[in-house]
């Protein structure tokens, strides 16, 4: 799994608990660049992507890495709520989206089925 | 010749004098006696109803009618019984034409009469006609002194000097004074006219002359009572009936009138006053739009450049109206003519040299000086008015906007500050809750930095609450808020005056902003070692004064921190001025109405 967010605590929790639960925490990324190139470098499975990023949105960067045909499964996460987005979840190409505060192993592992 | 003959010579000759005198004499004598029998016929007998001879010795009823007879009978009695001249009038018809005679009876030797007979019918015929021409003289007299009695003017006849002869009855009500001898031989001058004019009107008087125009004067008279008329009067020259020399005056009282004529005058002086004196572009067309020969008022020749000589026979839009605008003034114009109701439009003016500016018009019909339908058009200028709207539209929508942006910002740092924070904690305390069987020394951990991150939290909360409205302004007013303030800025603050009392909340929290906006802006950009402060209430207003020894230059029109302030102030009617000579500090000084 590669993680992308801009806030490290967060992308520390959330590292800890995903090992905790069983995920395999293979990078992390900032922002939506950085993110990308992860991407191609490390081949992730999963991608789980923060929705704002300070250089672009977490669709924008979810359309391109889903759009370039190496099957990676984005979930999407933000602190607000996934009913804020409407449909652009959808529309990215994402597997799913989950809030920050009800992240769990489980949560992907259940959008990834 | 003896005495004899010389006394019967005389007696001839007496004779023949006296036959001389009768066949003189153009009356008809005739003698008759006592029954009626003629003796003789003498004189004019042209009128004899036979010839004289026939009737010599015959009776006056072989001739005369019956009722005629006896009335000759009985004149000739009383006549002999009086012994005096009796007169007795008959009529006869001679020739089929009735005709009236006179006889005078005489009695003379015994019982004869002599009787001097007359056709009177011409003197008669005239005398009736004088009769009835006199009668017409005292009805037409009647009627032209009923009409110079009840006609409402005045009549006075004076002499040559303008002493009062007579006047007429609406003189004596108009006046007071009574046509009797109390003003008879008097000067009109001097009983009826004001003393102010009694000169002027015995001049005109004194020109009056035969065969010269009448002479007209316009005066004021008073009346007995000591009323004020003005009189329209004219004074000519008259010869009366005993062809002496007179003067007839004529007065129409037009007092009313006057007064009328000069309260319009007045009310028309005051409407040139005010047309004058207005602001108000004022003007009058034609119902074609040109303008008409009344002209426009100075207002409009100050603000075009136009005046009467390059305005008037112009059409108004062809002259000022702005060209855009020019299709709708005149349809709104067309409307008024055609309605004859008032119509009103905005409309873009151009001025001589290029000016444009905002006019509210109204376009009104009116009847103008020549009694013809035309349009008076009333022009406001609306162009301050309008650019104040512009800008207090563009203030509200810079605080809306301002508004909008700062909602952004706090979603912004609530998002990416305290709300991370509560994300990390509650992976953290899910974390930790999963490792207390397992690992309960790494669960402790994660327990002890989520309690870090907690207090970060709520730092962080406090902080941004603070930015929203802070709670020590609201709580203990507006010097303990800069205080706070003072203690945070990023150079030394002096704070040199605050007010005692507190300020209206309004006025606080606008003061605060700026005083806030001021110290975030002389950290960012004055480079300055030191701010002073100063807040103080003068004449209902609260001054508020930030200034800096920093590099200066700011421009309150570039960047939105000074323009929010200028639009926060303003909406409190206050004023911000901005003083940032380059190189000599900053100096905002914000004054804030307290009364509102």
């Amino acid at each position: 799994m590669l993680i992308v967010d801009d806030h490290p605590s967060f992308r520390a929790n959330a590292r800890a608990l995903l090992e905790a639960e069983g995920f395999d925490v293979i990078g992390e990324a900032s922002d939506g660049e950085s993110a990308v190139q992860a991407c191609c470098d490390l081949n992730p499975d999963v991608v789980l992507l923060d929705v704002q990023l300070p250089d672009r949105t977490g669709f924008e960067v979810a359309s391109e890495l889903t759009g370039n045909g190496s099957g990676v499964n984005v979930v999407l996460v933000s602190s607000r709520d996934g009913g804020d987005y409407g449909p652009l979840v959808e529309e990215s190409g994402a597997s799913g989206f989950v809030p920050k505060g009800e992240l769990s192993g489980a949560r992907i592992a259940a959008l990834l089925r | 010749m003896t005495f004899e003959d010389l006394r019967h010579e005389a007696l001839r000759r007496s004779e023949a004098r006296l036959q001389a005198l009768l066949d003189a004499i153009p009356d008809l004598m005739i003698r008759f006696d006592r029954d009626g029998t003629y003796i003789d016929i003498a004189g004019n007998t042209s009128g004899l109803v036979r010839p004289r001879d026939q009737m010599i010795g015959r009776n006056v009823s072989d001739f005369l009618p019956t009722h005629v007879v006896e009335r000759v009978l009985a004149c000739a009695e009383r006549a002999i019984a009086s012994q005096s001249t009796h007169t007795l009038e008959y009529e006869l018809d001679v020739d089929g034409d009735r005709r009236l005679f006179e006889a005078r009876m005489t009695p003379s030797s015994g019982d004869e009469i002599v009787s001097i007979v007359r056709d009177i019918t011409p003197a008669h015929r005239l005398e009736r006609e004088l009769a009835e021409r006199l009668r017409e003289v005292q009805h037409e007299q009647a009627f032209t002194r009923t009409v110079v009695n009840t006609a409402p003017i005045v009549l006075m006849l004076c002499d040559d000097r303008g002493a009062i002869i007579r006047f007429n009855d609406t003189a004596e009500r108009l006046t007071g004074h009574a046509d009797d001898e109390r003003v008879w031989g008097r000067l009109v001058s001097e009983v009826f006219v004001h003393p102010d004019d009694a000169e002027a009107f015995g001049a005109s008087m004194a020109r009056v002359k035969p065969g010269r125009l009448p002479e007209e004067i316009e005066c004021r008279w008073r009346t007995k009572a000591g009323d004020e008329l003005i009189m329209d009067c004219t004074i000519n020259h008259v010869v009366d009936g005993q062809g002496l020399h007179r003067r007839i005056v004529a007065g129409l009282d037009v007092t009313e009138r006057e007064q009328g004529r000069q309260e319009i005058v007045r009310q028309r002086d005051l409407l040139g006053v005010v047309a004058r004196a207005t602001p108000n572009l004022l003007f009058v067309a034609e119902p074609d739009g040109r303008i008409a020969w009344e002209g426009v008022n100075p207002a409009f020749e100050d603000m075009t450049g136009h005046d009467d000589s390059t305005a008037c026979g112009r059409s108004f839009w062809e002259l000022v109206i702005a060209p855009e605008d020019v299709e709708a003034v005149r349809a709104e114009f067309d409307a008024s003519v055609g309605s004859g109701e008032v119509h009103y439009f905005s409309a873009g003016l151009v001025t001589q040299n290029g000016e444009r500016r905002t006019i509210d018009w109204s376009s009104r019909p009116l009847v103008g000086l020549d009694s013809r339908t035309k349009q008076l058009l009333c022009g406001i200028d609306v162009t301050e008015r309008e650019r104040h709207l512009q800008e207090i539209r563009a203030s509200r929508a810079r605080l809306v906007e301002a508004q909008d942006a700062e909602r952004r910002r706090l979603e912004r740092n609530l998002h990416d500050g305290a709300q991370q924070r509560l994300v990390s904690l509650s992976l953290a305390l899910r974390l930790a809750q999963a490792k207390l069987g397992a690992d309960p020394e790494g669960a402790r951990d994660i327990l002890a930095a989520a309690g870090d991150e907690l207090s970060l939290a709520l730092a962080e909360l406090r902080e941004l609450a603070r930015g929203i409205h802070p709670a020590m302004l609201t709580d203990r007013g507006l010097g303990a808020a800069v205080e706070s303030l003072a203690t945070r800025a990023p150079v030394p603050v002096e704070i040199a005056a605050m007010p005692e009392e507190r300020l209206p909340a309004a006025v606080e929290a606008a003061a605060f902003y700026v005083i806030s906006e001021a110290l975030a802006n002389i950290g960012k950009y004055a480079k300055a070692s030191v701010a002073r402060i100063s807040v103080a209430r003068a004449d209902g207003r609260a001054v508020v004064e930030i200034a800096d020894d920093g590099v200066g230059g700011a421009d309150p029109m570039r960047g939105s921190g000074l323009r929010g302030l200028l639009d926060r102030v303003e909406a409190l009617d206050g004023r911000l001025e901005v003083e940032s000579p380059v190189g000599e500090g900053t100096r905002i000084v914000a004054q804030i109405p307290c009364s509102r």
